[in-house]
């Protein structure tokens, strides 16, 4: 230590630097001279007698322990801002906006555009983490569910048997309230004159409902709405379709489902768009209680999964501890079986973003979490683009205003406050963006929500937080624009600024370019994820599914009367000259409904290792209807004999190791239901007849699975589709004749139809939305981007403007003029390029491979987007650049 | 008064400034405090106090003689004033007339 000591050099012992800084910052003129010298004087003596770096520990201490005791304080008018001059700021700052007006305009223009998009973004964002949180005690809600495990695979419900959810009610002191929702499909209502009739989905539900629930009633008395049997709620755009007025309490609904009328007992908003829950009535359960296969089935149930179930716990209440319970006394309750059954308590916020691996699911509109987070980033890139993009532009300015920094500096302004006037000038400029970013988003909103099926808006009147949001936007936008020009500025001495007319301030030239290749690479892979995205979504137009869905309509069934009838109907709508062909069926391809499955086996694939396939009703007009192809063998024939006979797909065929269809024998064991097992007594015995080639029944992001084609007639499921083969002309007249054909039958029917292809986008709804989020985003900030290089040429050419005459004196070309102005942005394009291509590379594929069937990531897609920068850079910056280059040197040389 | 009330501490380094006569500034009088009453003090703490006593007008200063050791900066000397003289007086009589009231009998302590 002592050695240590000695060797040290008497120039290395001095007081830290920064703490002595500090000091004479804070400490005032009068006492600094005294303080310092006694601090200094105590550190030579401390260095001596306790070593440097003790002494300089003492010393910062003292420095710090000093500043708390605020005895020598440092009177602070160096900084201080008046009311005037802080007017004054904003008369500068509104006097140099209108000065140079083309730079106000991009300026304008390009954070505007960002921060509106970036409030749209955010907005889209809040409104889905705000689901299902409309309900005062939604943190408490859980959803009950069921997983499923056997030597397959899982399978998950959300919705459990009555018993487990009858038995959380009584036998769990957590649980304070809890409701049963079933669903029985649905049925055609009408009022008691018949004027009006609509469909009205039957779900029955527990009287708590409206007690967890915190929906809004227009009418009736939430108490007691659900607790007579008959009971009936409707939301009121139902109740508007009935009787045409929201003032039915009392009235009555009637169905063919049910002997009784229903009573209605109150009328509720219609479910809010960021509810999980969209049902269009609701029915009390007692209504089901006293149906007699209830009676006999609820008691024991212990395995169905019919029953949606919900429950809210005490707050204090552990949901671990209940699923522990509930599920020991399942399996208290249930036979023994292989399969693995285990409840869980979903919380219903989870709900939205956690539900994609239900099976057959009443969430509305599931979501993935994922793509939140990567559209907020999104959102906030842009954002900062925009906001780089002044930053660019203001420290590229500082030519223009360095001037006036001198000036200011020489009349006595502080470095402080020529920071503030630029910062008070950002925030002006982007106060006025904020303002101009909310007209646009007012403007766009509608189209968006008609798009995204939201009901977003930002009326401050209903919303309180928007005007502070925005204000804080304002601020946090102006601080990040403008705090770099304004430090940057502020910086200029005033004595060479006002000595030598042309200024040498490029030292910001570095972060301009950094600045500028980070636009160039955010808008890189927002291009690139646009361009795949329009290709993917393109491939899945394009994409032969195996079976036409041009020009075809699709028709429900919707009552018995009608599913009796059909072959009536059938040779009727056969005969409308619009009408090609006519087929029916159970389900159609790309219909959003639950497909059942059936298990299909014979020698090679036994019931042990067997497969479940899909399974669909059809009937022998269905392949030509549908233009399937039959791979080998026969179609149906159309007599009774069809019954027993199966079309199958090939890849099923490879399964059960059929190569030729010749007759074989089949077993079919069961109907699966959205996991409800119906076992049959006899295993069910048919007849191959042919195989048809794979098409895409399902979405796109799946696989084609196995698929059991049998007759119409059959014990799994009856038909409930006619689907029409229809010619392109006169359309309108051809559904006139359809609905007419189907009055005649069944005149309460309502003629409910869709044409095909937009039922299979459907499938394709969300991917689509993505799509246009991310085209918006990625032209916003490819538009964003540019203008600001136009601004950065702009600029950079008139500081050359010099060096250009004399170069065009000298005989340079105006090729080579143009050249030397924007070769930098290429090579600036370039790095950006090089540094997203790996990223949208990843990205991309990422996202693709949710597709079952995809175009392969390839890099000319980067490439291509690449090449359209480099047009887009030498579009914005050759312009100028050409401009400049082709200015008589003798204008540019003159002007002194 | 307020004002002129006299904390403990800032007794002790009226009464050192007197104790150093002349040679009373910053280092000197910590070093003087921390020998006589053998506690730690830091220096911030006495420019705290001195500078609360200068407020009072129970100290002056005068601006001294830089010296290499001090990094070129001056030294800035304390000395007691008249108000401060008789503040410490005041202290001093309180004490003795509380002394003089105390019972003997409470001075032989308790127990």
């Amino acid at each position: 230590m002592y050695y240590y000591k000695s060797m040290e050099d008497p120039k290395d012992i001095h007081p830290p630097k920064f703490a002595q800084r500090f000091l004479q910052w804070f400490c005032s003129d009068a006492y600094l001279e005294s303080v310092e010298g006694d601090l200094y004087e105590e550190f030579l003596d401390n260095a001596e007698e306790k070593g440097l770096r003790k002494a300089q520990r003492i010393y910062i201490k003292t420095v710090f322990l000093s500043f708390r005791l605020y005895q020598i304080r440092k009177p602070q008018n160096k900084t201080f801002i008046t009311m005037a001059m802080l007017l004054n700021y904003f008369k500068i700052a509104y006097r140099s906006l209108l000065k140079h007006k083309s730079y106000s305009i991009i300026n304008v223009f390009g954070l505007s555009f960002g921060i509106a998009c970036f409030l749209i973004i955010s907005l889209y964002i809040k409104d889905e983490l705000a689901f299902d949180k409309l309900h005062l005690e939604h943190e408490y809600i859980y959803r009950v569910t069921e997983t499923l495990v056997n030597e397959k695979g899982e399978k998950h419900q959300p919705s459990v048997a009555f018993q487990a959810s009858q038995r959380l009610l009584t036998e769990f002191p957590e649980v304070q309230r809890g409701i049963t929702l079933f669903n029985n499909g649905r049925t055609l209502a009408s009022n008691p004159d018949n004027q009006y009739s609509t469909y009205l989905e039957l779900n029955y539900t527990t009287p708590a409902f409206f007690e967890i629930f915190d929906f809004k009633l227009l009418s009736g008395d939430r108490q007691n709405l659900l607790k007579k049997p008959q009971a009936i709620v409707l939301d009121e755009k139902t109740a508007i379709q009935l009787f045409g007025s929201t003032d039915v309490v009392g009235k009555t609904v009637h169905s063919d489902r049910t002997k009784h009328p229903y009573k209605v007992t109150g009328v509720m908003e219609n479910f809010p768009k960021n509810s999980h829950l969209q049902l269009n009535s609701l029915i009390s359960f007692a209504t089901l209680e006293e149906e007699r296969f209830f009676k006999e089935f609820a008691p024991v149930d212990w395995t169905s999964n019919y029953f949606a179930s919900y429950v809210l716990l005490n707050r204090n209440a552990n949901s671990t501890h209940v699923e522990e319970g509930l599920n020991s006394l399942a399996q208290a309750n249930r036979e023994a079986s292989s399969l693995k059954r285990s409840y869980h308590l979903q919380p219903l916020d989870d709900i939205h973003f956690g539900s994609a691996h239900y099976e057959n699911d009443y969430s509305f509109n599931p979501n993935d979490i994922n793509y939140m987070y990567i559209m907020q980033v999104a959102g906030v890139l842009i954002l900062l683009i925009a906001a780089f993009n002044y930053m660019n532009l203001a420290t590229a300015r500082s030519m223009a205003r360095s001037k006036e920094i001198g000036i200011r500096k020489v009349a006595g302004a502080f470095r402080s406050s020529i920071v503030i006037q630029f910062l008070v000038e950002s925030i002006l400029m982007t106060s006025i963006c904020v303002f101009v970013a909310s007209g646009i988003v007012n403007l766009v909103l509608p189209y968006f929500n008609y798009f995204t099926g939201k009901e977003i808006s930002i009326n401050p009147i209903e919303h309180i937080w928007v005007i502070p949001s925005l204000f804080l936007l304002t601020l946090v936008m102006g601080i990040i624009s403008g705090l770099y020009p304004a430090v940057f500025l502020s910086r200029f001495q005033a004595a060479t600024v006002l000595k030598s007319a042309g200024n040498k301030v490029n030292a910001n030239m570095g972060l301009r370019r950094v600045l500028v290749t980070f636009q160039f690479v955010v808008s890189i892979i927002l291009s690139v994820a646009t361009l795949v995205t329009y290709l993917q979504m393109q491939y899945i137009d394009k994409k032969d599914l195996g079976f036409n869905k041009e020009l075809m309509l699709v028709a429900d069934i919707n009552s018995g009367v009608v599913r009796r009838d059909f072959q009536t109907l059938k040779n009727e709508y056969a005969k409308i000259p619009g009408v090609k062909s006519v087929s029916v069926s159970s389900r159609v391809p790309g219909e959003w409904k639950r497909i059942p499955k059936t298990l299909l086996t014979n020698e090679v694939q036994t019931k042990e290792q067997g497969n479940e396939m899909f399974f669909l009703g059809v009937d022998e007009d269905f392949v030509s209807t549908f233009d399937v192809k039959l791979q080998s063998g026969m179609n149906f024939e159309g007599n009774t004999n069809d019954s027993t006979r199966v079309l199958i797909n090939e890849i099923a065929a490879k399964l059960l190791g059929i190569s030729n269809a010749e007759g074989q024998l089949v077993k079919m064991h069961y109907s699966n239901f959205g996991g409800n097992i119906d076992q049959f007594d006899e295993p069910l015995e048919v007849t191959v007849v042919g195989i048809v080639k794979d098409f895409h029944y399902r979405s796109l992001h799946e696989d084609i699975a196995p698929l059991v084609l049998a007759y119409r007639n059959n014990p799994i499921h009856s038909i409930d589709y006619f689907t029409m083969q229809i010619n392109g002309s006169n359309i309108a007249r051809t559904l006139d004749s359809i609905e007419e054909v189907l009055q005649s039958v069944d005149p309460q029917h309502i003629f409910e139809f869709h044409f095909l292809d937009e039922q299979l986008a459907l499938f394709y709804e969300s991917d689509e939305r993505r799509s246009l989020i991310f085209t918006v985003s990625a032209s916003i900030s490819v538009a964003i981007a540019c203008l600001g290089l136009i601004a950065l040429v702009s600029f950079s050419t008139r500081q050359k403007q010099k060096e250009i005459g004399i170069r065009k004196v000298h005989g340079a070309s105006v090729w080579s003029i143009t050249y030397m102005l924007s070769k930098e942005f290429f090579v600036l394009i370039l790095i950006a390029l090089l540094i997203s291509a790996p990223l949208a590379w990843y990205g991309m594929g990422n996202w693709l491979n949710t597709f079952a069937y995809h175009i392969s990531m390839s890099p000319l897609y980067i490439l291509a987007t690449g090449l359209f920068m480099m047009i887009l850079t030498l579009l914005s910056v050759g312009f100028q650049s050409l401009k400049a280059a082709n200015k008589n040197p003798v204008d540019t040389l003159r002007s002194e | 008064m307020k004002g002129t009330y006299l904390g403990e501490f800032e007794e002790i380094v009226l009464l050192t400034v007197g104790v150093l006569y002349d040679e009373a500034y910053g280092p000197s009088i910590k070093k003087e405090v921390e020998e006589r009453t053998g506690r730690k003090v830091n220096l911030s703490a006495i420019h705290a106090t001195l500078n609360r006593l200068d407020e009072k007008g129970f100290l002056s200063s005068r601006l001294g003689e830089a010296t290499a050791k001090r990094g070129g900066k001056r030294k800035k000397y304390f000395a007691v004033t008249k108000l401060g003289v008789k503040a410490l007086e005041e202290a001093k009589n309180l004490r003795e007339s509380l002394w003089v009231s105390i019972p003997k009998i409470a001075l032989q302590g308790g127990e």
